[in-house]
C-alpha cells in the first residue's frame, strides 16, 4: 500500500503543565492541498513541528511517506516554510538559496526560482536589507528549493497586507499545480478557503472539524442575532427554527442562524415591538465556536486570552 | 533495515550527496562572518593594532630570554586566535538562534554534524588568517626572527591548541542570550587574557593574579607559544595537560548546552 504523505497516529503533546495537542490523528494523501485552521495558540504550529519531527509527541507517532519524520530521506522530500524565522543577513538573496539548494538531491535551478518568487531583481541583494514581504518570498523559495513533494507552510501569509498576501496565494497554487501535496496553517478562513481543498479546524488541541471548505462553510455561514422585545416571548416560540446557541433571557434575545430572516419573519409578525436589534456575520473565532459547540462568551473569552 | 521499502519513483538518489553540501556551508559561513564588521576589527585587526602598540615600540628590549617582540608576539597571537575562536562561534551560533534560523535548517536535509563542521572549519581559518597576518607583521616590521619551521610550529601548535576554546564558544553560544552573546564571550575573553599575561607579562602582574595565572587555559596555551618562539620557559608538557583538560571540561559543557537546547527547543 502506499503510504500517505503525512500521518499522525493519536498524537498528545505537553508543554510542562500546558496540554498543546490531544490525542489528534490526522492522515494527509499525497496530492492533497490541507489547510489546518484554528485561532492563534490551537494547536496548529505544535500540529506542524511534529510532523515534521521539529518536536517529539508526548505520546503518540508522526509519519512522512509512511518514516520517521527526522531521517534524511524524509526531509529530502520535504519543503519548509515557519513563522518567524530569520535568514542571516549578510547572506545575499542568491547565496543563500543556493547553499539551500545543495541541501537537496534534485533541486529547482537557481533562476527558476528567482523568477517565481519575484525575487530576480533581489538576487544580489543583502538578506538583511529586504523588507518583511521580501523575506517571505526568499523563505517561499526556500522551501520550494528541493522540488518537495510535500510542502508545509506555517502561516505563510502572516503580517502581509492584503495585496501581497493574494500574490502569495497565486505563487502557492501556482506551486500546487506541480501535484505537490501542501499543508499549510492559517488562522483566516478566507485564506484556507481560497487555497485548501481540505480544512482541518483545530481548536484547544483538538481536531474539531476535518471538511471540504464548502462543507466547512455551510456549517458556519451564520449571522449572529440579537434584540429585545417588549415582552417575553412564550416559551418554545423558536422550536422549530434553523438556529444554534439560542438564549432567551427575560426580553432579550440571541441566536446564531444562517437563515436569520425566516426567524425575524416570525418575530415581527407577533405584535411584539422589537428594539436594539444586531445582526453580525460570526467571525473565525465564533465560527470555530459554532464548529465546537461550546458555550460562547466563555468560549470566546478563553481564546481572547490565548492569543 | 528489515522493513521492504518500496522502489521510489525517483530512486536515482534519495538524498543529496554530502561533500558539496560542506563546501557550500563551509563557503556559506566564511562569508556570512567575512561581512560582519564588527569580528572583523574586533577579532581579526584588534591584536595586531594591538601589536602595533605594545611590541613594535619595545622591539630591542628583552623579554623572558628572547626579544620582546618575538615573546609578545606570541602572547597576542594566543589572545587572537582565542579570541577568534569563542567569538566565530559563539557569534554566529547566537545570531541563528536570535534569527530562529536554527529551527529552520533542522528542518531542512542538512545534517547537524555538517553544519558544525562547517562552523569549526570556518572558525580555524579565521584563526589561521590572523595568525599568518600577525607573524608576517611580526617578521617584516617587529623583526621577529626565526626559521620557517618554527613558525610553522608556532601557528600550528597555537590553532591546535586553541581547539578548546572553539567548544567553550559552542557552549556559551547556546547557553547566553542571543543579543548578549558578544558582550559574554568578551566578559570571559579579557579578564583571562589579562590574567595570563597576554597583554602584560605574568611576571608584572599583581602578585594574586600571578598566583590564579597557572591554573588558566589560556595561560598554559600562551606557554606552548612562548616556547616555541624560544622564551626560556620551562618543559611544557605539562601545559598541553592542561589544554587536553580543559578541552574535555568545555566538550562536557557545550554537550549540556547543547541538550538544554534541544530539550527547549525541539523537545
Amino acid at each position: 500500500m502506499r503510504s500517505a504523505s503525512v500521518e499522525l497516529h493519536d498524537v498528545s503533546k505537553s508543554y510542562g503543565n500546558v496540554q498543546a495537542l490531544h490525542s489528534v490523528s490526522l492522515r494527509i494523501e499525497r496530492g492533497e492541498v490541507v489547510a489546518v485552521l484554528g485561532p492563534n495558540g490551537a494547536g496548529k504550529s505544535t500540529s506542524i513541528a511534529i510532523m515534521l519531527g521539529l518536536r517529539r509527541p508526548t505520546t503518540g507517532q508522526a509519519l512522512l511517506f509512511g518514516e520517521p519524520p527526522g531521517s534524511r530521506r524524509a526531509r529530502s522530500r520535504i519543503g519548509v516554510m515557519l513563522q518567524e524565522s530569520g535568514v542571516p543577513p549578510t547572506l545575499k538573496v542568491r547565496e543563500l538559496i543556493d547553499l539551500f539548494r545543495t541541501y537537496y538531491p534534485r533541486p529547482l535551478s537557481t533562476e527558476e526560482l528567482l523568477l517565481q518568487t519575484g525575487l530576480d531583481d533581489k538576487a544580489n541583494t543583502l538578506l538583511g536589507t529586504l523588507s518583511g514581504g521580501q523575506k517571505q518570498r526568499v523563505y517561499f523559495a526556500l522551501a520550494i528549493c528541493g522540488d518537495p513533494e510535500v510542502l508545509f507552510l506555517d502561516e505563510p501569509t502572516n503580517g502581509l497586507d492584503v495585496e501581497s498576501r493574494r500574490v502569495f496565494w497565486d505563487r502557492i497554487r501556482e506551486f500546487a499545480t506541480r501535484g505537490a501535496t501542501i499543508v499549510l496553517t492559517t488562522h483566516n478562513l478566507q485564506e484556507a478557503d481560497a487555497l485548501a481543498h481540505r480544512i482541518v479546524v483545530i481548536d484547544k488541541g483538538r481536531i474539531v472539524a476535518d471538511d471540504t471548505p464548502s462543507g466547512i462553510k455551510a456549517r458556519t455561514a451564520g449571522k449572529h442575532i440579537s434584540f429585545t422585545t417588549g415582552h417575553p416571548l412564550p416559551l418554545g416560540f423558536f422550536d422549530d427554527l434553523p438556529l444554534s446557541r439560542l438564549a432567551v433571557n427575560e426580553s432579550a434575545v440571541t441566536f446564531v442562524s444562517s437563515e436569520p430572516e425566516v426567524a425575524l419573519k416570525r418575530v415581527f409578525r407577533t405584535d411584539c415591538t422589537v428594539s436594539d436589534l444586531e445582526i453580525t456575520a460570526i467571525g473565525l473565532e465564533e465560527a470555530v465556536l459554532s464548529l465546537t459547540g461550546r458555550n460562547g462568551s466563555s468560549g470566546v473569552e478563553a481564546s481572547r486570552d490565548r492569543s | 533495515m528489515t522493513k521492504e521499502v518500496p522502489a521510489p519513483a525517483r530512486s536515482e538518489s534519495l538524498a543529496a550527496p554530502l561533500l558539496p553540501m560542506l563546501v557550500a556551508q563551509l563557503k556559506a559561513e566564511l562569508i556570512k562572518l567575512w561581512r560582519v564588521p564588527a569580528f572583523l576589527v574586533f577579532s581579526v585587526a584588534f591584536p595586531i593594532v594591538l601589536y602595533a602598540c605594545i611590541g613594535l615600540p619595545r622591539s630591542d628590549a628583552r623579554l623572558g630570554g628572547v626579544s620582546a617582540s618575538a615573546y609578545i608576539l606570541a602572547s597576542l597571537a594566543t589572545y587572537g586566535v582565542v579570541s577568534v575562536m569563542l567569538h566565530s562561534f559563539g557569534n554566529s551560533l547566537a545570531n541563528e538562534r536570535a534569527q530562529r534560523m536554527h529551527v529552520l535548517m533542522r528542518a531542512t536535509p542538512l545534517p547537524g554534524w555538517i553544519h558544525l563542521t562547517a562552523r569549526s572549519l570556518t572558525a580555524v581559518g579565521f584563526g589561521l588568517a590572523v595568525l599568518l597576518a600577525l607573524c608576517l607583521f611580526g617578521a617584516i616590521i617587529g623583526n621577529v626572527d626565526l626559521p620557517l619551521a618554527r613558525w610553522a610550529v608556532l601557528i600550528g601548535s597555537l590553532l591546535l591548541g586553541s581547539l578548546p576554546f572553539l567548544t567553550l564558544g559552542l557552549g556559551i553560544g547556546y547557553l547566553v542570550s542571543p543579543g548578549s552573546a558578544p558582550a559574554a564571550i568578551n566578559l570571559v575573553l579579557l579578564p583571562l587574557s589579562f590574567a595570563s599575561g597576554l597583554f602584560v607579562p605574568v611576571s608584572q602582574l599583581p602578585d594574586l593574579v600571578q598566583r590564579v595565572a597557572p591554573f588558566l587555559p589560556t595561560y598554559h596555551l600562551a606557554r606552548v607559544a612562548w616556547y616555541t618562539v624560544g622564551a626560556e620557559t620551562p618543559d611544557v608538557s605539562g601545559s598541553v595537560l592542561w589544554l587536553v583538560a580543559y578541552g574535555v571540561v568545555f566538550m562536557f559543557l557545550a554537550l549540556r548546552a547543547l541538550e538544554r537546547e534541544e530539550t527547549r527547543q525541539f523537545g
